[in-house]
């Protein structure tokens, strides 16, 4: 599948800090691939950089097959960007303001007025375009971000943690919105701290920390590079010191912890785990008073490759 | 593209009413709180008639310049009130502040005073320009009068020896406020340059992020925002002189001339306010309150507050007062009222355009930046 964007090798430093380091990797037509690390990873760093805002001092950008610089016109009006501030004038109605964004791309008038009509229906707020942003909660407002920066209908579209402090429903209207736009065809780069809208938006994810990437892949191919299977919270009416000693002796039971009465076990990735759980309960004649099963996250993944939580 | 910009920069402007309160509102505010501080001030500067007396002598008699007194002694607009008494009494109507000044009629003329001022001033100069030109005015009176006192009066600096006299104090520092007002109201075109560039530049916003991500030049979106900054500074400036002039503000026989320097002001004001936006990553509300001290330190300086300042900085501090845009423009309006002749209004003009294009450089070479090292 064609490349729409290459990246090598790129390295960035902030004074001696180096932010971004040895950072490659591509993006393909059609996909939407999410940058995921915790605040401070390097994800703004990389859009930016990818971008041509930044100086960087390794590295080669391509987009659209070509080399990206700051002059680079002609890749420029084909790129959407959703930044992380929203970036709206505050005199200026909901239509205003995606017109006026869209104006930047688009000169025709009536064209324009068919694309900023298309945003507005794609981010649901067809019963605010002559409200004022202030008028706005949080949620509509980054929607209103939002559809600044795809009104002129991108190939690539950048969006750089989009849903920050947003009510659910809002949040599930703009991973909707940005999966429509997908269908459509536009190419999307996600950056987020949030595993769960990763794991419901991306094809391909790229795990970052440090400025580094740590592991790329699809969510299921980075589930399944992990060490660890099921994680199980169970809290039982009744366990001796010897038979939690038993139950830490089970085969593929690769770590276990206790908080009060509540005993989490991490096992290993294999087919039979609860099965032998709850032999060892029948054997032992033990009453679960509750059990809690957990399939590995992304966040799992992260700690199992940094040793460290996606929030922290 | 162009109109684009223009239109909706337009629309964000004049809807955003703190820029409209401190371009407009403010000023306007400030210049009718000088008006009840300074009531009256149309007859202030009205032209009062001075009061002096002539001294003959008995010997000696020039017939010449009693041409000249009688004619600056006559009709409705007449200089002098001129009482001819002996020396004695002369003296006495001295002591009592009944006159400014005596004139002793003698082969060299000499003028008589207690204390310099502006009626002395006057009177000094006329004599002073008499002596020169002698009975050509006197001739000159008789076929073109208005020329003949146009060519005694010329000349006459009003900005001289004024601080020692009450009505020549309270006229001139009651201009001076109201010209640092008008200079402060000019600099507050800032405000517009300041949010301009804020919004122009990646490192400062996330507008300046998009708009360096647009597919062209960002000077395509900077000249019709720093135009449309200049249409409602010019809108903002006239409005201020109209009402001055409506409230009773002498700006003399050259409202063109007044305009034109305010409009000029008011783009150095914005482009001030824009250089002053690329410095530093501070927050635009801290630049705000920097810009505001700024504009109001050299409105201060130009005698907006206390007029004696203007003079203070002119003599002991003339570098200061040769770059201080808001005594530039101050300084400007004030040879517009006081010189009949355009020189220092011109090189006042001049002064503010080399600043303006200075800053201007500036700033073109600032906004062409495309890459930053952090944002």
């Amino acid at each position: 599948m064609k490349k729409i964007v290459e990246v090598k090798n790129l390295t960035k430093f902030y004074g001696d800090l180096k932010a971004l380091d040895n950072f490659s990797f591509d993006v393909k037509k059609g996909e939407i691939i999410g940058f995921l690390g915790p605040n401070g990873s390097g994800k703004t760093t990389a859009i930016n950089s990818i971008l041509g805002l930044l100086k960087i001092q390794e590295g080669e950008i391509e987009i659209f097959g070509e080399k990206m610089s700051p002059e680079a016109y002609q890749i420029k009006k084909d790129i959407g960007v959703v930044l992380q501030n929203v970036a709206v004038f505050d005199y200026l109605t909901v239509y205003e303001n995606i017109d006026y964004f869209c104006g930047l791309y688009v000169k025709e008038k009536d064209k324009r007025k068919e694309l900023v009509e298309e945003a507005i229906k794609i981010v649901g707020l067809e019963k605010y375009k002559k409200f004022f942003p202030p008028k706005l909660s949080g949620g509509l407002l980054r929607r209103l971000n939002i559809a600044c920066g795809i009104a002129h209908k991108p190939k690539l579209l950048f969006l750089d943690e989009p849903t920050v402090a947003v009510d659910p429903q809002s949040r599930n209207n703009i991973l909707e919105s940005i999966k429509k736009l997908n269908e459509e065809g536009t190419t999307v780069i996600y950056t987020t701290h949030y595993m769960e809208e990763v794991e419901f938006l991306c094809d391909r994810v790229i795990i970052i920390d440090n400025g580094s990437i740590v592991a790329e892949g699809t969510v299921d191919e980075l589930k399944n590079s992990l060490d660890v299977g099921e994680k199980v919270e169970v809290e039982f009416r009744e366990l001796t010191v010897k038979q939690l000693e038993k139950l830490k002796k089970l085969k593929s039971l690769v770590e276990t912890s206790v908080e009060g009465s509540v005993i989490t076990l991490y096992f290993k990735k294999q087919k039979d785990n609860m099965v032998k759980l709850f032999e060892f309960i029948k054997e032992e004649k033990l009453e679960a008073i509750s059990m809690n099963l957990k399939t590995p996250t992304l966040n799992d993944v992260f700690l199992e490759i940094t040793g460290k939580e996606l929030r922290d | 593209m162009f109109w684009h910009i223009f239109k909706n920069r337009l629309k964000i402007v004049l809807r955003e009413r703190t820029l409209v309160f401190w371009a407009l509102i403010f000023p306007l505010i400030l210049v009718t709180l000088f008006n009840f501080s300074f009531s009256n001030i149309s007859e202030m500067y009205k032209f009062k008639t001075i009061n002096i007396a002539v001294v003959e002598d008995d010997v000696y008699k020039d017939e010449d310049f009693m041409v000249v007194l009688g004619e600056l002694s006559s009709g409705s607009d007449k200089i002098f009130e001129i009482v001819y008494v002996g020396i004695e009494e002369a003296n006495e109507l001295l002591e009592d502040g009944e006159i400014s000044a005596y004139i002793l009629l003698q082969e060299e003329l000499e003028l008589v005073v207690n204390r310099s001022g502006y009626s002395q001033t006057i009177v000094k100069h006329i004599l002073d320009n008499y002596a020169q030109v002698g009975s050509v005015v006197s001739n000159l009176f008789k076929t073109n009068p208005e020329k003949a006192q146009e060519v005694l009066l010329a000349g006459i600096n009003m900005n001289e020896n004024y601080v020692d006299t009450e009505e020549g104090k309270d006229s001139d520092m009651v201009v001076v406020n109201y010209y640092g007002a008008i200079a402060l109201a000019c600099i507050y075109g800032g405000f517009f340059g300041l949010k301009t560039i804020n919004e122009m530049e990646a490192n400062l916003s996330s507008f300046g992020i998009k708009n360096v991500l647009a597919p062209f030049k960002k000077t395509k979106i900077y000249i019709p925002s720093f135009l449309v900054d200049v249409f409602i500074q010019a809108i903002c400036g006239i409005t201020l002189i109209t009402y001055l002039v409506i409230i009773g503000l002498d700006f003399g026989d050259k409202l063109i001339p007044v305009y034109s320097i305010t409009i000029l002001g008011g783009i150095i004001g914005i482009l001030i306010g824009s250089a002053l936006g690329l410095v530093g990553r501070f927050k635009e509300n801290t630049k705000m309150g920097i810009f505001v001290a700024s504009a109001f330190t050299l409105a201060f300086l130009s005698g907006m507050v206390a007029p004696n300042v203007k003079h203070i900085i002119q003599v002991n501090a003339p570098l200061i007062a040769k770059i201080n845009p808001a005594n530039l423009i101050s300084d400007g309006l004030y040879s517009l009222y006081y010189y009949d002749n355009m020189n220092r209004y011109y090189i006042n003009v001049i002064s503010l355009v080399v600043i303006g294009l200075i800053l201007l450089s500036i700033i073109a070479f600032a906004i062409r930046r495309r890459q930053y090292d952090s944002i």
